[in-house]
This record gives structure tokens, C-alpha cells and sequence, in this order.
């Protein structure tokens, strides 16, 4: 079957939004948070939620006017060719550097905690296998999705269920500060590449039955997970206090490593949460991929796909094995924030211009 | 006998000019020396043969006579024939039919010949299965007679619905193959996709439904993409849930269509048996799966790499174990399953009288002086065994076959990269599995876009609010 013609439905694009979060949700974004300013977490945490939710449904109002068709043919059929190039190069920036980052983190996460010796470029073999699944196209992607999500979810819950014993509620209060003052925070701005997880919908959007309600299962994954996201920010605070949970680099894995309980057979946590959440890493990873490669196959059309595939794949596994370390992928992700905005932002713009032009239209 | 028949009978063996049937018979049955071509006598076209392949008739179908004496000797052949159905054919025609047992009676000058149905097939007895076990449901099974595998699945499912769409299949072997399905209940999508995947196939000749099923086109070099039974009340329930069937000459297996992985750890027996305890096998059976895939894959990780995972009076008594083992773990545990493997491969194929005896020697001699010799620990005989087990588990016998592959290859990913290594190797098997379609459908069904759901299934009935009928399948 062809895969114009493929439908998916909200809840597999609930599967594939719960594994974007869990993907990107625990390597810096607890630090991140953790270093906003204000110290009332939540406030950083639900504002983000809400952006994020106002983003995808600007962006599902874009997917909404061509419906059948990409984010890239969509903005090509209203602003031209000029405005497919204002929206596909920086949307391809954002997704090679969000892969690299991703895969890069990820095997330095595993280097830090499991795999000590083992060399990264084995431990980057998620982007050849995230390519190979990117490569089946977005069927194979959604099923995929359910079994990864169906492993990777329950367990990654289960053990922040675990998080939940030897907590101090008082060593973080207090509790209902509403201070905005994270609002200045460089941290809290870079912590956004966890909202802009819906930027995946450019390449897989159209296969909605209806585009423009997308923004909901984003929406229902966004809260769901939100307690998950809370708990890795909140569980290392209330085990080791705000002054040391700051200090850590990975505070939420921290928090796992300590926790003991004489009925657990696993006696290290991190290690099974560390290969679990790679399942979502690769699907994210692929997501990614196959966004990417429809960014450039809408500018290049000539692109063969399969070629396409590997030299996207083969690339990001290059650049993620340049990123020299730790800090350069902060700074990365800092840099890369005005782009993340941008592309936010951009949806607004192509929907203001075809309003325009439908009035100019009508006028004439 | 009646006019019409005689008449045609007369006309068939008129001799035309140029006509030579029996010289072409005889031409292409040359060498072959079950080809007889035996006169019978005088009649008013001329000589009358009858030529046939020795082996495969049966002398009873052939209850007629010529008695010249009578001077009327084609009324006489007419009249006394007792035979199964006949028809008119020419060379080409005459060639198939004796190569599938019929008799031609043709005359020397004759273009074309009279065909009698007279095929004596060598064939089993309806038994009961021999590679599914029965335990509660029908005590017959398929065997290798096309005809005889259609009249059971009409015996079990007495409606004009069942279509039966036959082709034949080979250039050289011509083998009869049948497509069934229910008319309102199966994809017309999917019986045309089939149809016309068997339109496609170019071969010389097919044995077995599994060749069968890699020339319609699965693209899998590893997963069976459909389930093969011997069973036909497994085929009937299939058929009724949607499904359709294939059924090949000179095979007992039939091909329920299309297959998704869930498939192959279904019993026949488990729409008999009340509902907690279908779900309770099927889980038992999917856990079982995995233990078989992932346990040796497992205790190489947590040996060897992710040593500090485990509790440490595990990893102790693990370390403990492993005294005096010279080798290292993944070593040891390819070692192993190499010979458990083996053990299981040599009786299979040998008599089962010597099986039993492999069995014993393999099992407990082998396995207690490889302990004793220290060539590997207590535990991963343990280990092994359970693997072993679990094989056997597996419903499906392909499907039982790909896991002992696949096996090896989990244990080389815990090998390199331990608990993350069997969570890569799953995901790469996955993904395989994600990127395959059994005609059409998604192989992990019902997981994903254009997943087979059919009204019978345990996700839609959660989902659905009426349920009108019982379709199993």
C-alpha cells in the first residue's frame, strides 16, 4: 500500500508523542530546570506544558489547511518557494542537531553509568538503527512505536514510582511559590526542546484523518507524562535537597542510583532505566530522520529515498561522534534555541499570509 | 449411456488426416516404463488403444469390453463402459491428463482422444495430526490429497460461502493449489492481492506449502509471514474470522493467511477453552518466548558485563559457579547451546527409537561430564535447559526454528553491549518485524497502521460496544 494513503489514528499519535517525551525528557532537562531561577519547579514545567501546547495547535492549524499533504508542501503552496526555504532549512537544522544531540547525550549517559570502557562508536549505534526503522517509512515507525512504548513506558513509570520512597518533603518549600522570575532564565529557554517534541508532526501530520486536531493527542501525551517529568525534577530535590540536586549533572539518575529496597532482584536501577529509555531514543531518533529526510527531498526532489536515508543516517552518526563533550551539547542546545522558536512561531505567519490571500481573493 | 455421450465418444476418435495422437503420446512417453499403450482391438474408427500410466490407475475404473464377434464393437464399448466422467482432449491435454492418471483411448489416426478420470493416487488415510497435538477438538487432519483436503474442509463448513478458487502452480510439476475463503467475511482486497500473487509465480515445480509461501511474494528471509496447519477446524475458525486459506496438492500443511506475530503462539485449542485460561496460556506462552529468546542473552550480561545489576548474592553464587571454568561466559554459553542444539537437531532427525537414546546420552551423560570436566558452570546448564524448554513451548514449529537463530544473535549483542545489548537487539528485531506485511497487513498486528482487526479479535472486543456474533479466527 502506498503510504499517501496511510491513516493514523490519535492514539498512535499519542504513542508517538509519549516516546518523544520520554526521550528527551531525562538527560538535561531536570538540570536545566533545576538551574532556572525562582526556584518554584513547577511553574518552569506547567509553562513550558502550556507553550507547548499553544505551539502544536499553531502548528496543527497550519497541517490543517492542506490536508493530505506535509508541513513542507503545505508552506511551499502558500508562500512559495522562497517561504519552503525559509521553513525546511531551518527545520533540518533543527532536526540533524536534535539527532546528534539526542544520540550524543544518550551514549554518554550509557558511557557514564553502564558501559564505562566501551567505545562511543559503538555506543552510536542507535542512529544506524534508528535509519533502519525511519527507512520503513512512518507504518513501520507507529508500529514499532506501540511495542517500544508499550516496553519503555511502564518500566520508566515504574521505577520513578520506585523514586517515590525516602523522600524529605521539606527539603524543597516552599511549595505553591509562584515566582516568575524563571521567565529570565537562559535555562529555562533551552529546557524548550522537550515542548517542541511536535515539530515531528511536519513529515507525519498529513496521515491524520483531520490535521487540524492534532494539537490534542500532543496535548493528552503532554499531561500525561507530566507527572513523570515532575517526578525528575522533584524526586532528586526531595532525596538530596535543592543545593546538591543543582549540583549533579544527572540528578535524576542519581536519585535512581540510591534507591534500595531488599525485595528488588535489580539492584542497580539506572542501568535497566538507561537501556529502556533507548527504545524511545531510537524512535525519537527516527522520527527525527524521517522528518529530515523530507525536509530535503522537498528541496532536493530529485533525492533518491534510500540514498537519502543512509546519507542522513551516516551524517549524524559522523557530527555525533565530533561532539567533543558534555558542555558542548549544553551549549548546542542553547544554541539552537532561537531556531526551536522560529519554527514555532513560523506556522502563525504561513497561516496569517493565506488568510491574506483569501481575503485578496475574495476582493478580487 | 446416453446418444449425447456416445456420440461424442464416436466423434473424439474419427480419424482426421495428419492425426497421430498415439505417435505423440507415445513420443512423449518414451523411456518411461509405467507408459502402456495397450491394444484393444478393432472397432469401426480403426484400432482402438488405451494408453495409460500403469502406476497411477486403477484397474477398477477401467470396467469395459470389446467383443469383435458382434461386429459391432464401438456400440459394444459404449454400452458396457463403466467408468468416472470423460472428456474430449487433444495432444497437450491427453499428455496432462496421463500425467495426472488418466486413461486416453484413442485410435492411431485420431487427433484427439477420449480422457477417462481413472487415477489411482497412492495417498495416506485421514489420521490425526501429526505435528499439532490434539487435545481437545477433532482427531483428524489434512493429508496429502488435494481432493481429499476439500472435502474435509466442505464436511466442516456446509455453505455455498465457501469459495474455492484453484489454480495450478509449476511449469513441469503442475500442482494443484486452492484458495478458500468466506464470501461478505474475507478482504475481497486481500483474495484478489492472493489471486494475483499467484498469477505471478514462475517456477518449474513446488513441494510444500512453505516454498509456496516465499513465491507469493513475502519479503521475510527470517519470520514465517503465515501460520501453516495440518488441521482444518484451525483453518475453519481462520476462514471464518476473515481469513483465507490455501491449500496445495501433495502437502498436509495448509496456509492461513495473513499471519501476524500473535499468530504463532495461539493454539488451535484455545477458543475451547474458557477465556482466563486462553489468556493465561497465551501469556504463559509469550513469556516463554522471550525466556527462550533472551535468558542465555541475559545470564551473559549479568556475568559478565552489568555485573553490578544483579543483587550481589546472585552475582556471587553466579562468580561461584563459574570456578574453575576456563573460558570466558559468552564462550561458554555459545558452547552450550551449540550442543543443546545439536542434541535437539539429532533427534529430530533420526529414528525415534535411536531419538530416545540421543536424548539420554546428550541430556544426562553429556551434561553431567561437561559440569565434572569443568567446561562450564552449574548454572548455565540450568540456563540451557530452560532455553531448551522453552523452545518447545513455541506453538509453531517455524516460529519455534527462528527463535533458536535468533538466539545466537541476542547472545552476541549481551555479549558486547550486556543489558543494553538485549534491549538493541530487541529493538532491531522489532523494528525487523514492524517493517514486515503478510499480504498486506501489518505482521504486528494489531500494533500500528493497517493492523488486521477482525471482529473476533480481544482488542476489539475491549474497544467494541456489540457484539453480534462469535467469529473465531
Amino acid at each position: 500500500m502506498n503510504d499517501s494513503k496511510l491513516r493514523l489514528s490519535d492514539a498512535q499519535y499519542f504513542i508517538l508523542q509519549l516516546a518523544v517525551f520520554g526521550a528527551t525528557s531525562y538527560f538535561l532537562y531536570p538540570y536545566l530546570i533545576l538551574h532556572t531561577d525562582g526556584g518554584s519547579y513547577w511553574m518552569p514545567i506547567a509553562t513550558g506544558l502550556l507553550a507547548g501546547i499553544l505551539g502544536a495547535r499553531l502548528f496543527s492549524g497550519m497541517m490543517a489547511q492542506y490536508p493530505g499533504l506535509d508541513a513542507f508542501a503545505s508552506v511551499k503552496r502558500v508562500l512559495g518557494w522562497p517561504g519552503l526555504l525559509l521553513f525546511a532549512l531551518p527545520y533540518s537544522w533543527y532536526a540533524w542537531r536534535a539527532m546528534t544531540m539526542i544520540a550524543r547525550a544518550h551514549a554518554e549517559i550509557v558511557s557514564m553509568t553502564i558501559l564505562h570502557t566501551t567505545p562511543l562508536w559503538i555506543l552510536h549505534c542507535t542512529i544506524p538503527i534508528a535509519t533502519l526503522l525511519a527507512a520503513g517509512g512512518v507504518a513501520s515507525i507507529a508500529r514499532a512505536a506501540a511495542v517500544f512504548v508499550m516496553v519503555g513506558i511502564p518500566v520508566t513509570v515504574g521505577i520513578t514510582l520506585l523514586g517515590l520512597s525516602n523522600l524529605d518533603f521539606t527539603l524543597h518549600e516552599p511549595w505553591r511559590a509562584t515566582d516568575f522570575s524563571f521567565l529570565g532564565s537562559k535555562t529555562f529557554y533551552t529546557s524548550s526542546f522537550v515542548w517542541v517534541g511536535f515539530l515531528y508532526l511536519c513529515s507525519c501530520g498529513h496521515h491524520a484523518r483531520s490535521p487540524g486536531k492534532l494539537w490534542r493527542p500532543y496535548a493528552v501525551a503532554a499531561l500525561c507524562f507530566f507527572p513523570a517529568l515532575a517526578g525528575a525534577i522533584y524526586l532528586p530535590v526531595l532525596t538530596f535537597g535543592v543545593g546538591f540536586a543543582k549540583a549533579l549533572t544527572f540528578p535524576f539518575l542519581s536519585k535512581l542510583d540510591s534507591i534500595s529496597h531488599y525485595w528488588l532482584v535489580v539492584e542497580n536501577l539506572t542501568a535497566v532505566f538507561v537501556s529502556v529509555v533507548i527504545l524511545l531514543v531510537i524512535l525519537t531518533l527516527s522520527l527525527l530522520l524521517h522528518s529530515l529526510v523530507s525536509a530535503l527531498r522537498a528541496l532536493l526532489p530529485f533525492l533518491p529515498s534510500r540514498f537519502s536515508y543512509i546519507a542522513v543516517g551516516a551524517g549524524t552518526y559522523v557530527s555525533a561522534q565530533l561532539i567533543p563533550s558534555w558542555e558542548w551539547i549544553e551549549k548546542g542546545i542553547w544554541a539552537d534555541t532561537p531556531v526551536r522558536i522560529y519554527l514555532v512561531l513560523f506556522p502563525s505567519v504561513v497561516w496569517l499570509w493565506s488568510r491574506l490571500a483569501s481575503g485578496r481573493r475574495q476582493r478580487a | 449411456m446416453s446418444g449425447h455421450r456416445k456420440q461424442t465418444l464416436w466423434h473424439a476418435l474419427q480419424p482426421v488426416p495428419g492425426g497421430d495422437l498415439l505417435a505423440g503420446l507415445r513420443g512423449s512417453f518414451d523411456g518411461m516404463a509405467d507408459f502402456e499403450a495397450v491394444r484393444l482391438g478393432e472397432a469401426a474408427p480403426g484400432e482402438l488403444y488405451l494408453c495409460y500410466l500403469s502406476t497411477m490407475v486403477g484397474s477398477e475404473h477401467l470396467l469395459f469390453s470389446l467383443d469383435p464377434a458382434f461386429g459391432e464393437a464401438d456400440a459394444s464399448l459404449v454400452e458396457r463402459y463403466v467408468g468416472t466422467k470423460f472428456a474430449e482432449g487433444d495432444l497437450p491435454a491427453c499428455v496432462e491428463a496421463l500425467c495426472r492418471g488418466g486413461t486416453v483411448l484413442c485410435t492411431p489416426s485420431s487427433a484427439s482422444g477420449i480422457i477417462l478420470e481413472t487415477a489411482n493416487w497412492q495417498q495416506r488415510n485421514v489420521t490425526q495430526p501429526l505435528t499439532e497435538n490434539v487435545i481437545q477438538g477433532p482427531m483428524y487432519a489434512f493429508n496429502e490429497s488435494y481432493r481429499t483436503n476439500v472435502a474435509l474442509m466442505r464436511q466442516r463448513m456446509r455453505t455455498p460461502k465457501l469459495k474455492l478458487w484453484e489454480t495450478t502452480i509449476g511449469c513441469e510439476t503442475s500442482t494443484r493449489a486452492g484458495v478458500f475463503y468466506m464470501q461478505d467475511l474475507a478482504d475481497q482486497g486481500l483474495v484478489d492481492r492472493v489471486k494475483e500473487r499467484f498469477a505471478r509465480i514462475e517456477t518449474d515445480g513446488i513441494q510444500d506449502t512453505g516454498q509456496l509461501l516465499r513465491l507469493l511474494g513475502g519479503k521475510s528471509l527470517l519470520f514465517p509471514l503465515a501460520v501453516t496447519t495440518e488441521r482444518p477446524d484451525r483453518v475453519a475458525g481462520a476462514l471464518l474470522g476473515g481469513k483465507i486459506a490455501i491449500v496445495l496438492d501433495g502437502t498436509p500443511l495448509a496456509i492461513v493467511a495473513p499471519g501476524a506475530f500473535t499468530d504463532f503462539w495461539e493454539a488451535a485449542e484455545d477458543r475451547n477453552l474458557m477465556p482466563f485460561i486462553a489468556v493465561f496460556l497465551r501469556t504463559l506462552r509469550f513469556i516463554a518466548l522471550m525466556t527462550n529468546l533472551f535468558l542465555p542473552g541475559f545470564y551473559v550480561a549479568i556475568t559478565s558485563v552489568n555485573i553490578d545489576v544483579n543483587r550481589l548474592e546472585i552475582s556471587l553464587a553466579a562468580a561461584g559457579s563459574r570456578e574453575g571454568v576456563p573460558y570466558p561466559v559468552l564462550v561458554e554459553t555459545l558452547l552450550i547451546l551449540f550442543l543443546l542444539d545439536c542434541i535437539v537437531e539429532a533427534g529430530v532427525r533420526l529414528p525415534r527409537t535411536i531419538g530416545a537414546t540421543v536424548t539420554m546420552v546428550g541430556g544426562v551423560v553429556l551434561g553431567q561430564a561437561i559440569i565434572q570436566a569443568n567446561i562450564v558452570s552449574n548454572l548455565l546448564v540450568i540456563v540451557a535447559a530452560t532455553t531448551a524448554l522453552t523452545n518447545f513451548i513455541v506453538v509453531d514449529y517455524q516460529m519455534g526454528l527462528v527463535l533458536r537463530v535468533l538466539k545466537y544473535f541476542v547472545l552476541l549483542g549481551a555479549g558486547v553491549l550486556g543489558i543494553l545489548g538485549l534491549v538493541l537487539c530487541f529493538a532491531i528485531m522489532v523494528i525487523f518485524l514492524s517493517r514486515l506485511e503478510s499480504f498486506g497487513v501489518s505482521y504486528l498486528s494489531p500494533a500500528g497502521p493497517r493492523a488486521r482487526v477482525y471482529k473476533n479479535e480481544w482488542l476489539t472486543r475491549l474497544k467494541g460496544t456489540k457484539r453480534s456474533k462469535e467469529r473465531p479466527g
